[in-house]
């Protein structure tokens, strides 16, 4: 049985129900979703997900971060109905992500993308767009507009095998769009893909966000997720560690880098009480700060001590310094 | 249903494509395109020794078709991760897997009318003058071909319901003991008579009772003797063979139905 009470490092429900957004806001919802894998005739059993309570709102850009093995694949496997909770709710458009009917509105493009190797880009579109019973035409049309989109438009002839990873990514994300989806599932979109065509693939999920699209990125590509999302989850090892907009993961944990010269050794001293964030290189004090007061007193020291204040430099931390925080955070805790 | 015929269309594309599909038919082709050949070694015998091998070869190279093909192509889809693109869309599950069932079904439809096409042809080159009866004869042959290609069907239905929860080698195995076994159950009462044994007796019992009676689709023995295949001898069988086939899908979906990926 999934363990019943807080695990180390999870997200306190309070600031969990702080991110729900209204109703009709939220196209997405689970609550406390847990999937569990037993072996077969075996009493072991591995928990991935333990109580994940998430809502992903209308138009935004939607990052589920986490290192190999937290969960983000087993999430997003359970929002497409290819796996069934062990416990707990999962909502999409307000229906179970088993129901057929919501397909109708939904993308996906899985990590790594394998296709039928024996059909050419214009084939495998075709195919995709019969499974929506689209007309002739409308499949014509839509290709041609998707292939144009990811820029395939020359090579729409050539086998799938041969296309290199960035290509299949591309038509990947070409069969995502292929019904106009109100909601778009990207498993690792810009993983594998050369600078370009990363950055190729952002402005695609940046220009969808602008047509009001919903995207739901997974990825452990901390700089991409911070580029493009709006709100983000956190996992490791099945449990949610952060959740919240970027702006606000990184407000609460602004830090201040104050550098100064010709310390004497008390002050040093008094500094390493203060913080524990303090390196030295040939005389040279580099003192992270992370409260406006924390600043204050450091500047204070060096003053009293008669030592040269060099720069104070706030640091705008980047996602990955939050992930690494969390992921520690509920390691040590 | 224009869904199941998508996905069944793909499926029949995709085996085609197979190297083994194209060895297995054109081997089997040219064995039966040169039966007339190897007839020299049966003194007389000639339309015996035709039939027998034109319909065993038929059956054998369908069997081992349907068996690889129904094993492979779903474990194959999951393999390949190509399963989630497509629950993905507005697909059911029962869709897609009458889908896989029935482009596996395709495409052994396509093997027996290639071979059997050439098996009728050279039973006619051989036959004719020799025969009176000739249009009779094919059309007992057509019938044999028939009952070939349902029991197929019963295979392809049975290799891809336990595809769904079992590896391909194991499938292979049990689908290929399946066929072993039903070509003989007639002779199973006899050995339930004779063993001495209780626990092989209920053995013999249970497996009796639930392997499909594939001697009755093999009707060689009974054309070898001038026996005409009727509508009376059809009609059981291919209805015996339709349940059959409705079970083997039906709990092949109660598997999928609740198959995690």
């Amino acid at each position: 049985m999934p363990d019943e009470t807080p695990s180390p490092g999870s997200v306190p429900s309070s600031q969990i129900q702080e991110g729900l957004g209204s109703d009709e806001d939220t196209i997405l919802k689970t609550e406390n979703l847990t999937k569990e894998f037993r072996a077969p005739l075996s009493s072991n059993s591995v928990l991935a997900l333990n109580k994940l309570s998430i809502d992903v709102r209308r138009g935004e850009v939607f990052g589920l971060v986490g290192p190999n093995g937290s969960g983000k694949t087993t999430t997003l496997k359970l929002l497409l109905g290819l796996l069934r909770p062990t416990s707990g709710r999962v909502e999409v458009f307000g229906q179970s992500a088993r129901n057929i009917g919501i397909k109708q509105r939904i993308g996906f493009l899985p990590d790594g993308p394998y296709f039928y190797d024996y059909l050419n880009a214009d084939e495998l579109l075709d195919f995709y767009g019969k499974l929506f019973k689209f007309s002739k035409e409308e499949r014509r049309r839509k290709t041609d507009e998707l292939l144009e989109l990811v820029g395939l438009t020359e090579r729409r002839k050539m086998h799938v095998k041969n296309y290199s990873k960035g290509m299949t990514q591309r038509v990947g994300l070409a069969q995502a769009l292929l019904n106009d989806p109100d909601l778009l599932f990207l498993d690792e979109p810009t993983t594998g893909l050369d600078p370009l065509g990363a950055i190729d693939m952002k402005e695609q999920i940046v220009g969808l966000r602008k047509r009001g699209k919903t995207v739901f990125i997974c990825s452990h590509l901390l700089a991409d997720v911070q580029a493009i999302c709006d709100r983000v989850a956190i996992l490791h090892r099945g449990n949610l560690v952060r959740f919240g907009k970027v702006e606000d993961l990184l407000s609460d944990t602004r830090r201040t880098e104050v550098v100064a010269a010709d310390l004497d050794p008390e002050a040093v001293q008094e500094l390493e009480k203060l913080t524990s964030n303090i390196t030295t290189d040939n005389g040279r004090h580099v003192i992270e700060a992370n409260t406006p007061d924390q600043v204050f007193h450091i500047m204070e020291i060096i003053r009293n001590s008669k030592g040269k204040l060099l720069a104070v430099e706030p640091k705008s931390e980047t996602l990955e310094d939050v992930f690494v925080r969390a992921i520690r955070g509920g390691e040590t805790s | 249903m224009r869904t199941t015929m998508v996905i069944a269309w793909n499926t029949f594309h995709e085996a085609v494509r197979r190297r083994v599909f194209l060895i297995i038919l054109i081997f089997g082709m040219i064995a039966i395109g040169n039966s007339n050949f190897f007839s020299f070694m049966s003194t007389g015998e000639e339309e015996k020794f035709i039939t027998d091998f034109g319909l065993g070869a038929i059956l054998l190279s369908g069997m081992l078709i349907s068996v690889f093909l129904g094993a492979y192509l779903i474990p194959a889809e999951m393999e390949r991760k190509t399963i989630f693109t497509i629950l993905a869309k507005p697909v059911d599950r029962l869709h897609f897997l009458l889908g896989k069932f029935f482009g596996v079904i395709i495409t052994v439809f396509v093997n027996v009318v290639m071979m059997g096409a050439v098996f009728l042809l050279a039973f006619y080159l051989k036959q004719r003058g020799v025969d009176p009866h000739i249009g009779m004869s094919l059309m007992n042959l057509v019938k044999a071909l028939v009952l070939i290609y349902v029991e197929l069907v019963v295979l392809c239905s049975i290799a891809i319901a336990v595809s769904v929860v079992a590896s391909v080698a194991f499938n292979i195995v049990l689908t290929m003991f399946i066929y072993f076994a039903g070509h003989i159950s007639s002779s199973f009462q006899h050995l339930i008579e004779h063993t001495e044994q209780s626990w092989v007796e209920a053995m013999l019992r249970i497996t009796y009772f639930f392997i499909p009676k594939l001697d009755n689709f093999d009707v060689r023995e009974r054309l070898l003797i001038g026996e005409p295949v009727g509508l009376n001898y059809m009609i059981p069988t291919l209805g015996n063979a339709a349940i059959f086939i409705l079970i083997a899908l039906l709990l092949g979906y109660l598997f999928f139905y609740d198959r995690e990926f």
